[in-house]
């Protein structure tokens, strides 16, 4: 009976714990005993710390008893995609070369869920040095998809969005340089925040764009979502970016009434497969009955923003790889390595002109599409989810795969660009059964405004209670236990 | 008296072939990197994109422009 708990999304187990209505230890066993039977099919797991995660929640335990509570998570398991550091603690970032490397810091975000009550169950599966947008991995097997393994799980926080979707975790932490927290959130069926740029300090997790690179949570529901992002939002100290802004009560905002608000909606969306059309149009009709207003509006060419957005991300690859890239090539794989090399032939100036010209193409953007409108409604993904045989770059190069992978982030890498912050919320599924998620893009810091949309959207649907099941045992395993 | 005569060349008429020998010379002399030609070709091919596209949009670019305007923009931008 203890498998129910997993059954609770993150805000219900917090107050069962808080209640004591069951211990942290119940809950973590019951990860631990669901973990045990879904690894072998999804491989979301890079490292289960499972003695040290019963010897935390024992003590949230003890502590409940004693009448302290840490805060709003306390006792409540969670894991994270592997490149958020702990001191002392191996962080692989999905890769050979860091296989075995120690962090010598913790990240500020695992710091601030750490004092907000956590129990960190391990960290989880991720595409490479998080290059890649499907969840392939040939350094510790492909993260699979939950509701069907032969299919993508997305990346690059593929992990994150699989142990979320099976119920393994409450929540867990991404990072997202192009689409890498929503892509996963979409196809695996759960919500992920991609907050705006400077939101949440990027300090202790490990970088794939300095410049592009936001830190977010995947969770099971909205109000979730507005838990975590209120614990691990602010400025910091230790990372120059992130910003000041005073962080709102997320939690309080579920409750903002919606109706009147304005949500833009482009007339047409070229290349976008037509299940998906159907149910943005389903969503669409949802959120009009909840009373908001559906405006027309016109995306602007987004390949410039593409452009502009791979140069920069490409020149920073480049200079923090540098060093392994001349000493152990063959160590990475190579779509990773080959996604950087153009890196070190594209000029310093174009890079800095590529900085320069984000203000104008976020000043430009706000101006235009998003004038009069209070967010932007588009798909996660503009097609059905692919298979991992479909789309394996490394093992079956092909020009069919890299055209399938070309279209993964079109409606995700304009907004790391920009920096606006994006929420992707499940709204539906494809002709295969699959899940497919709706985004929703705000203005600066209105992550607030988007989680009124999303979660009146949810008390309305139950396409977030829809879970996978278990049903094939498969072959892989833990790199270490 | 210094004279500096710099020349800003537009005109990216050399074909593709040259690029890609360009591109191996750079990568082996500039930074170390050993291209097969064929990779050297579809580098060629992608640093052209993305240059001829940042500098297709510089025309935007004032002289005060500064990288860091972008954090005040969103800084600005946020609800009050």
């Amino acid at each position: 009976m203890s498998d129910d708990w997993t059954s609770l999304d993150l805000t219900a187990i917090a107050a069962a714990i808080a209640e004591g209505r069951v211990t942290s230890v119940a809950v973590t066993e019951a990860c631990l005993a669901r973990i045990d039977a879904w690894q072998p099919r999804i491989n979301a797991f890079i490292r289960l710390d499972r003695e040290a995660a019963l010897a935390t929640a024992r003590e949230r335990d003890r502590e409940r008893a004693a009448g302290r509570l840490r805060g709003k998570l306390h006792g409540v398991p969670l894991a994270h995609k592997d490149m958020f550091y702990r001191a002392g603690r191996i962080s692989t970032g999905g890769s050979a070369i860091r296989r075995d490397w120690i962090a010598d810091r913790t990240a500020t975000v695992i710091d601030r869920l750490d004092a907000a009550g956590a129990v960190d169950l391990g960290t989880l599966n991720m595409a490479e040095f998080a290059a890649g947008p499907t969840g392939h991995n040939i350094h510790v097997g492909d993260c699979c998809n939950p509701w069907d393994p032969a299919r993508v799980t997305g990346g690059s926080s593929s992990g994150s969005g699989a142990s979320v979707a099976a119920r393994l975790v409450f929540g867990a932490l991404g990072s997202d340089t192009g689409g890498s927290i929503r892509m996963p959130a979409a196809i695996c069926g759960v919500v992920g925040m991609k907050p705006t740029y400077g939101r949440v300090s990027r300090f202790g997790a490990l970088a794939r764009s300095w410049s592009l690179d936001h830190v977010g949570p995947l969770t099971r529901s909205v109000a979730d979502n507005a838990r975590v992002l209120s614990i691990i939002a602010g400025a910091d100290a230790a990372d120059s970016t992130a910003s000041a802004q005073a962080v709102p009560d997320y939690e309080a905002a579920l409750g903002e009434p919606i109706t009147g608000l304005r949500l833009g909606l482009p007339a047409t969306l070229d290349s976008v497969d037509a299940d998906v059309l159907s149910v943005l149009d389903w969503a669409r009709a949802d959120l009009e009955r909840l009373g908001v207003r559906i405006v027309d509006v016109r995306l602007p060419d987004l390949a410039p923003l593409f452009d502009t957005a791979e140069t920069i991300i490409k020149c920073e690859a480049a200079a923090m790889h540098r060093p392994w890239l001349a000493a152990r090539p063959q160590d990475y794989s190579n779509q990773v390595r080959w996604r950087m090399e153009a890196g070190f032939l594209i000029p310093a100036t174009q890079y800095i002109d590529a900085l320069r010209l984000r203000t104008h193409h976020t000043e430009a953007f706000l101006a235009t599409t998003m004038d009069g409108i209070d967010a932007l409604l588009l798909p996660t993904m503009p097609f059905a989810t692919p298979t991992r045989a479909e789309t394996d770059v490394e093992r079956q190069p092909g020009a069919t795969a890299l055209a399938i992978l070309a279209r993964f982030s079109r409606f995700t890498r304009p907004f790391n660009l920009l920096g606006l912050p994006a929420l992707s919320v499940p709204c539906g599924v494809d002709g295969n059964g699959l899940p497919l998620g709706l985004q929703l893009v705000g203005r600066p810091f209105a992550e607030a405004t988007l989680y009124a949309i999303a979660h009146a959207y949810q008390q309305a649907t139950d396409y977030h209670r829809q879970e996978p099941t278990l049903q094939v045992v498969g072959h892989m395993a833990f790199l270490s236990s | 008296m210094i004279v500096t005569h710099v020349m800003i060349v537009t005109h990216r008429g050399s074909p593709m072939k040259d690029r890609a020998t360009l591109i191996a010379d750079l990568a082996a002399d500039l930074q170390g990197i050993r291209l097969e030609p064929a990779r050297a070709a579809e580098l060629a091919a992608e640093v052209d994109r993305l240059n001829g596209a940042v500098r297709t949009a510089t025309g935007q670019l004032s002289f005060d422009d500064d990288p860091a305007g972008y954090a005040a923009l969103l800084a600005k931008a946020a609800p009050r």
